[in-house]
């Protein structure tokens, strides 16, 4: 019980902070049609040229919608039906956010290269961005395309990763491997084609697209509890760490005491408070896929089965389905807040 | 005028307060939700509805959503036979028990389904039931759940 509320704190804590230490604001440069800001705190509104996008923060374009974003040197194209948000991790000691893309395509083109570039992830994948300009597409059942223009992409998925050369593509399912690696024609890859391809196959076959998307489940969850224990003894340690720091206040004085601080208890505090972000990155990514991926599989499915809720290909999607969502429940709910949801 | 408006506002007040005028209210809210599946009525059910919506355990949170959910209810021939009223209640903090018990919808019904909305189960012809969050206005009312028919 202690130890939850602390944990809760923790989040609590990184909550307040995950938006303000380290996030670098893109900024709303281009926007028609039916394009709005989610915030991070709760409210929707229409974006208009100027407004900041932050870490958290959610974009929503409708049929009509389209938004452009400037962010350090990369801009982003956001283009109609997607929603794409802003989540942070840790790698390598350093805090970024990945630019997430849930529903939709967008494209994504940086005028410099500096070697730090934040990645790409859809439900998927993630992409390490070597290139210049390329092209995510996220379609109906989690599935991805990756489309580079210029530079080069490194897609990674279950457990493998390719390399994309410029006009190469390649399509990745949830849980699975990145599939063989096509080539580009210039103009012939079209978003809503391709997404329709994908809503086709998840009505034909809807128990394989909820099978890849537990796959896609187990391996967030797989990343929280590998994260998990560490965090606990990381925690346990820092708790050690302040309460050795009063002793040494009481006996050796204030200066001694700083200096503990910033070699021993600083440090640790840092590196528990990345742990947390990751296990909050995971955590997030999970509900994002539960969101936007299995709610809209399950809103299809149970809406054209509602006059015969008993047909086999239904029942055994839902089967599936909930099996995802208990497992869920027990794994990523606990590392989730009210203002997640 | 300002004396009229008053008063009009004061008996709405009193009057939603009442018991059997909640009642009424319940009951018309089964009938006409009813009579909007049974004739189709797509575009109705989709302005009356809010994002985001609870079906079933499901936050749906893209308004597009909410079209493709009653599109394809009504295209699949849904109907609601003989609808009765078969419970209501306004919405506490086990509310969200009658819909799924998780974190999920416990947090939907905290932060999303206002204050004073109802929970209206309705029986259908079938013998199943329907749960309803109903979100009530001066003139009018909103469709923020749908759970069923179980």
């Amino acid at each position: 019980m202690i130890i939850k509320v602390r944990i809760e704190i923790v989040i609590g804590f990184f909550l307040l902070v995950s938006t303000t230490a380290f996030s670098i604001p893109s900024e709303v440069v281009y926007t028609e049609g039916d394009a709005n800001i989610h915030k991070r705190n709760g409210g929707d509104y229409e974006a208009v040229i100027g407004d900041e996008v932050n870490t958290g923060d959610s974009v929503k374009t409708g049929a009509d919608g389209y938004m452009e974003l400037d962010r350090d040197d990369v801009t982003i194209k956001i283009n109609p039906d997607t929603v794409f948000t802003l989540i942070p991790r840790e790698e390598d000691s350093r805090k970024t956010d990945v630019f997430t893309l849930l529903l939709g395509s967008a494209s994504f083109r940086y005028n410099v290269l500096t070697g730090r570039e934040p990645p790409v992830q859809t439900s998927s994948l993630i992409a390490g961005v070597r290139g210049t300009e390329f092209s995510v597409l996220a379609g109906f059942d989690g599935s991805s395309v990756v489309l580079v223009k210029s530079g080069e992409v490194t897609v990674n998925s279950g457990g493998k990763a390719v390399s994309l050369k410029p006009q190469e593509g390649v399509q990745v399912n949830p849980g699975e491997p990145p599939g063989e690696i096509f080539k580009v024609l210039k103009g012939k890859v079209d978003y809503r084609k391709w997404n329709g391809e994908r809503f086709k196959s998840f009505i034909d076959n809807p128990v394989q697209a909820s099978e890849r998307t537990e796959k896609r489940m187990a391996f967030y969850i797989k990343k929280i509890s590998e994260l998990y224990p560490v965090y606990l003894k990381n925690k346990k340690q820092l708790d050690s760490a302040r309460e050795k720091n009063k002793t040494i206040k009481a006996e050796q004085g204030i200066e001694a005491s700083k200096k503990y601080f910033k070699d021993i208890t600083a440090p640790l505090s840092v590196k528990t408070s990345n742990i947390v972000l990751n296990i909050r990155y995971y955590a997030l990514s999970a509900l994002s896929l539960r969101r936007y991926i299995m709610g809209r599989m399950y809103l299809t499915l149970k809406s054209m089965y509602i006059t015969n809720p008993g047909n086999n290909k239904y029942m055994e999607f839902k089967k599936v389905f909930m099996r995802t969502l208990k497992l869920f429940e027990k794994s990523v709910v606990p590392q989730l807040v009210e203002a997640d949801i | 005028m300002k004396r009229l408006i008053f008063i009009t506002t004061i008996a709405v007040i009193v009057l939603s307060s009442c018991a059997s005028f909640i009642h009424m209210q319940d009951v018309n809210s089964v009938s006409d939700f009813s009579i909007l599946i049974n004739k189709g009525r797509i575009d109705t059910l989709v302005k009356l509805s809010r994002v985001p919506f609870l079906l079933d355990q499901e936050i749906i949170v893209l308004p597009k959503d909410i079209g493709t959910f009653w599109t394809n209810i009504v295209h699949a021939g849904f109907k609601i036979t003989k609808p009765e009223l078969e419970q209501g209640e306004t919405v506490n903090k086990n509310s969200y028990l009658e819909f799924y018990n998780s974190m999920e919808v416990k947090t939907f019904f905290k932060k999303y389904v206002e204050k004073g909305a109802r929970i209206i189960r309705l029986k259908t012809g079938t013998g199943k039931s329907i749960l309803l969050i109903i979100e009530l206005k001066l003139f009018g009312r909103y469709i923020r759940g749908f759970k069923g028919p179980y």
